[in-house]
């Protein structure tokens, strides 16, 4: 039936199994997924023999306490507790962030104090240092036009973004948050599910200073762990040029 | 644990997490908490990198049950992806700055595993060992460059010294081979290259 297609785009289903796409051919390879069965099948056994060749590494016993850890963390993690506090403006989203660190540090009680006061000091910090700040913006009809805020401090490496009215993301799939450097090279800002609300909070750790890049990203990919490269369609971003604003 | 549990399937057990029953979450991790951290540590090389990577991938999965979604596959090859992912992330933020060379150490498949030392029992993880150890040497060097190096094919080419044509080709053939080899019963992958 399609096994001409298959074979056609049996080299490009493996590179976006891998995550090497271009976001450009990433994007069409997904939308050309939707309505052909033959190529999610083909794509669905590539990723299968990719999932299943992560079981012939030699194999060890992760230490006993992190069963403990993790069946705590789940006890203390309710989802709603789980879920990232919103708060307008910067103060607000000062007090929020403290709130989520404050539950993070009960779900995670077994972890060492310093880190945890390492998490909320790095939030409140971002926050008190930030002297730059810009609109998230929907970039897809069912979105408002405005998502979200980007608070960051140009010649520093972390930022808070805060976002809302986002929709649950699909079946399978997570929010990733991509960081654009000045080259326009893609680089992992992590992965979010909004609450119940389309509300999230983050704090992003980016691997050069603000002023080394030009915007940021949020795509869908596939969950749980998102993707290596954008994958899949941008829903919001936001974009600055410093030069601009240097010389206004 | 009770026996419902402990013989529970794999999509039991998710459905269970769904609603909030932690012990179906301890029956997961007990199932495949050696699996995931042995893979992320393959790549990470790293015991505490792999124990964070482990224990955030059981607490998303704990999360939301619902990103796994049975109709895209079954749920062992499903989180192992999720684990790897998650480790070439890690490892190519840490070694982002390092020289490539430093980056293939430990890209390969130790040799001295023991094929009955399984990760997870099943005749899947058994038909994919035996594949890999069928492949030709220049097309296993390819995909363990890849999936445990985390290195784009780009990447190998040039660290090969081979054409990208000749990388592609041979991950392209590899994948095929561990795709057929896990639905043997079923009709062959088709690529006419």
């Amino acid at each position: 039936m399609e096994r001409h297609a298959l074979s056609e785009r049996a080299p490009e289903l493996v590179e976006y199994a891998l995550g090497e796409l271009e976001p450009a051919e990433a994007e069409r390879l997904a939308r050309h997924l939707e309505t052909c069965a033959a190529c999610r099948e083909a794509l669905r056994r590539i990723e299968e023999a990719l999932g299943w060749l992560g079981t012939v590494v030699p194999q060890h016993d992760p230490p006993p306490a992190l069963r403990a850890r993790v069946l705590a963390a789940a006890g203390g993690s309710d989802r709603s507790r789980w879920r990232l506090a919103w708060a307008r403006g910067l103060l607000a989203a000062a007090f929020g962030l403290l709130l989520v660190a404050l539950l993070f540090a009960v779900a995670r009680a077994d972890r060492r104090a310093e880190e945890l006061a390492g998490r909320a000091m790095t939030a409140a910090e971002v926050l008190a240092t930030a002297d730059w700040s810009t609109e998230m913006r929907g970039e897809q009809p069912s979105l408002p036009s405005v998502v979200g805020q980007v608070y960051l401090e140009r010649e520093g490496q972390r930022a808070v973004v805060a976002l809302e009215g986002l929709p649950a993301p699909a079946r399978g799939t997570v929010y990733q948050l991509w960081l654009i450097r000045g080259d326009g090279q893609r680089e992992d800002g992590g992965v979010f599910v909004p609450d119940a609300r389309g509300r999230a909070l983050l704090v992003v750790e980016a691997a050069a200073a603000w002023t080394s890049y030009r915007g940021m990203g949020i795509t869908r990919e596939p969950a749980p762990g998102g993707s290596l490269q954008s994958t899949g369609t941008r829903v919001a971003g936001c974009s600055w040029d410093w030069e601009a604003w240097r010389s206004s | 644990m009770d026996d419902d549990t402990l013989a529970a399937s794999d999509g039991e057990l998710i459905a269970r997490l769904r609603s909030r029953d932690r012990a179906a979450l301890a029956a997961l991790y007990d199932r495949y908490a050696r699996s995931v951290y042995s893979l992320a540590l393959s790549i990470v090389r790293d015991r505490a990198v792999a124990e964070d990577i482990t224990q955030e991938l059981f607490l998303q999965l704990w999360q939301y049950p619902e990103l796994y979604d049975a109709e895209r596959g079954r749920f062992a090859p499903w989180f192992l992806r999720a684990a790897r992912n998650r480790a070439i992330d890690a490892l190519r933020r840490r070694q982002r700055d390092r020289r490539l060379g430093e980056r293939l150490h430990g890209a390969s498949v130790d040799e001295r595993d023991d094929p009955d030392d399984a990760a997870v029992a099943g005749e899947e993880a058994a038909r994919v060992r035996r594949t890999l150890a069928d492949l030709d040497g220049e097309q296993r060097q390819v995909i363990e460059l890849a999936y445990f190096g985390g290195l784009t094919q780009r990447e190998i080419a040039e660290h090969l010294g081979i054409p990208l044509g000749t990388v592609k080709t041979r991950v392209r053939t590899a994948l095929r081979r561990l795709a057929d080899a896990l639905a043997r019963e079923r009709e062959p992958w088709s690529d006419t290259r």
